[in-house]
């Protein structure tokens, strides 16, 4: 699988999830020591109090968690779909020995890394945050389940991605997806401020297995595209 | 005469524009087969169909001796393809195309492929921020033959080689496809399409003529060269000649064409003078003949 | 060897011509074998088939005979015999051209001057 994605991508996603790790871990690293350093307060939930606010650090960090897990899966995955518009024009690819079978693995496979990097960028932050003391380690768990889920629910829209031909539809179809995920955070919010630890842990639980069994059902659908698209 | 490549009563038909044979060609072994033909006639349609780009919609193909499909066994590891356009990915870099090809082609000598570049004048480290879409056409062509050629292959399908290539280069590029015949001695094949062969008249040893789809003639080609004749003489001997004559071209002062060569004698007893033709004055002539037949025919109906 | 890619005479004639004077005058001798059809065809810049054309037509007259696998090999040759074809054919060629000598109203004499003429030329 991993020979199936840099025979395609060569080698550009590996760099991509590795490359946004690391730019997580220097921003919030250095933004923490910073904030710690300046001799401001650190405990962010004291500060949030003060303020007055009713937003807790953990809501702020399972929506961070979000919206960061799905901007992998968009960076990923979506450099996989977009290959594919490049590939399927291009002969290449099909001089490769079951190249339609390679190219579905390939696929898979980028999905697998931006699922991968979604959980790597929240353990970096939750892992940041319970070190300067902002978070408790419990919280570590949630972040990445929601982190998962958000990034799977990416992998839902690329069966209509693949098949979309014109740009303005891709666009608009990312357009739709992005207000249902702003939905989504929204819900987040609220439900991360009323509900206990366990029940969200039990919601996060239920949104990746949901978004789990649509990402698989678009995915399986997406290989038998390609497959009849390449063989035509 | 062993073949490497057989198609037997091979048909793509697209939606209702184009549609290709039925074709029968035996591509014979150790040998260089040139696809002559307009554009449009069907030359890249069926290298793709061998080569597993595109699907057939009905008819066989036997590769190296048996019946099957491109992607059954090592038939693809042993075919290197070379497209005229739209080979790699337009944003892919030479570097892209060199780890793509050595992960996805066992046989595929990335050393080999940066020293083919370097002798065609596409030195990779001067090239190496510039993605495929920003070279010329030119260059591109050299990239994707030098892809080909950097594998271990038994047959090397090549889609309008020479058609973007200069005049020297083009040169050298016969050269190397007699290196490469000559490799393999008699085990290597190639297939290469051209609409121009007068630049590889001494590369082709077999010739496939098509138009409109179909196989017009297709033989060794010196023994195309024995069995047509190229006829000039008086205009004024139209009459007697034409009824001998393949094609016939005739103005004011010379009266030209092509003729079978066992006509040979009777048309030099009408006065004619005759010569044996090149392979692009043969396929000319022959593609004209074809256009005739088939205006004539369309008449008919 | 000498070609001549646009000459009238074809290209697999003027090597197969070539090949049997090396032959006869025993520059290549009986036994050896003579060099790769491709091999040939990517010397001499020519296309494979146009090389073995010359190859079949040296063995159509005798002078090679094809070993399979192996290529072709000079036969053992009777120079006298081959010699005396020539001679005959030569001969041939000179009564056409006494012929049309005749008729054209030359002496004899006139003639072998043309032909010593052609001879300096060449």
């Amino acid at each position: 699988m991993i020979k199936a994605v840099r025979i395609f991508n060569s080698n550009v996603l590996f760099k991509t999830a590795v490359l946004m790790v690391v730019i997580i871990a220097l921003f919030f690293g250095t933004g923490f020591a910073l904030g710690v350093n300046a001799g401001e307060n650190a405990d962010l939930s004291q500060q949030a109090e003060q303020a007055g606010e009713e937003i807790s650090p953990e809501t702020l960090n399972i929506i961070m968690s979000c919206v960061l897990g799905y901007i992998s899966a968009m960076a990923i995955t979506g450099s996989a779909v977009n290959m594919f518009y490049k590939t399927d024009g291009c002969k290449y690819a099909r001089t490769i020995k079951n190249a339609d079978k390679l190219f579905c693995s390939s696929l898979v496979g980028s999905q697998l890394l931006s699922h991968l990097t979604a959980i790597a960028l929240s353990g970096v932050i939750s892992a940041i945050m319970t070190l300067f003391d902002c978070t408790k380690a419990l919280n570590i768990p949630l972040m990445m389940l929601f982190s998962l889920a958000s990034s799977l629910l990416f992998d839902i829209i690329i069966r209509p991605l693949l098949s979309t031909k014109s740009g303005n539809a891709r666009f608009f179809l990312l357009l739709i997806t992005l207000f249902f995920v702003s939905a989504v955070v929204s819900a987040v919010f609220i439900a991360t401020q009323t509900l206990s630890y366990q029940i969200l842990l039990i919601s996060g639980g239920i949104l990746t297995l949901a978004t789990g069994i649509g990402a698989v059902i678009s995915t399986v659908s997406s290989c038998r595209y390609i497959r009849r698209n390449w063989l035509s | 005469m062993e073949e490497v490549i057989k198609l037997d009563s091979l048909i793509k038909k697209y939606d209702r524009s184009f549609s290709l044979g039925p074709v029968n060609i035996a591509f014979p072994k150790g040998f260089s087969t040139a696809l002559i033909g307009a554009n449009g006639a069907g030359k890249t349609t069926l290298m793709d169909i061998i080569c597993g780009i595109t699907a057939k919609t009905d008819g066989e193909i036997s590769y190296f001796g048996t019946a099957g499909d491109a992607d059954d066994g090592d038939t693809k590891e042993r075919i290197g393809y070379c497209a005229s356009q739209g080979m790699f990915p337009a944003g892919w870099k030479i570097k892209d195309v060199a780890l793509s090809m050595s992960l996805a082609f066992e046989g595929f000598d990335k050393e080999r492929f940066f020293a083919l570049l370097a002798g065609m004048d596409v030195p990779a480290d001067k090239y190496k921020r510039k993605s495929l879409s920003q070279l010329s056409d030119g260059m591109r062509m050299r990239v994707c033959l030098a892809s080909a050629f950097a594998r271990d292959t038994d047959l090397l399908v090549l889609d309008e080689p020479g058609a973007s290539l200069d005049p020297l280069m083009r040169d050298r590029l016969c050269e190397r496809f007699r290196d490469y015949i000559d490799s393999g001695n008699g085990k290597k094949s190639i297939i290469f399409s051209t609409h121009n062969i007068a630049d590889m008249e001494n590369s082709a040893d077999y010739a496939v003529i098509m138009d409109n789809g179909e196989v017009t003639e297709q033989g060794f080609t010196e023994d195309l060269k024995d069995k047509y004749i190229i006829i000039s003489a008086e205009p004024d001997r139209k009459d007697e000649l034409s009824g001998l004559m393949l094609t016939c071209s005739c103005s004011a002062s010379m009266l030209s064409g092509l003729a079978l060569c066992e006509n040979k004698e009777k048309l030099m007893a009408h006065g004619a003078v005759t010569e044996r033709p090149t392979l692009s004055q043969l396929s000319v002539e022959l593609l004209k003949l074809a256009e005739k037949r088939r205006m004539s025919k369309e008449a008919q109906k | 060897m000498k070609i001549l890619l646009n000459s009238d005479i074809p290209i697999y004639k003027q090597i197969s011509a070539d090949f049997k004077e090396r032959i006869m005058n025993g520059s290549i001798p009986a036994g050896e074998y003579l060099p790769s059809i491709r091999g040939l065809a990517k010397e001499l810049k020519i296309s494979v088939i146009t090389t073995m054309k010359a190859y079949e037509e040296l063995c159509s007259e005798g002078l090679v005979s094809a070993v399979q696998g192996k290529g072709y090999i000079v036969n053992p040759q009777d120079t006298g015999m081959i010699k005396e074809q020539y001679m005959r054919l030569l001969e041939q060629h000179l009564q056409d051209a006494l012929d049309c000598a005749r008729l054209a109203g030359l002496t004899v004499d006139e003639t072998a001057e043309i032909l010593k003429t052609l001879g300096n030329i060449n």
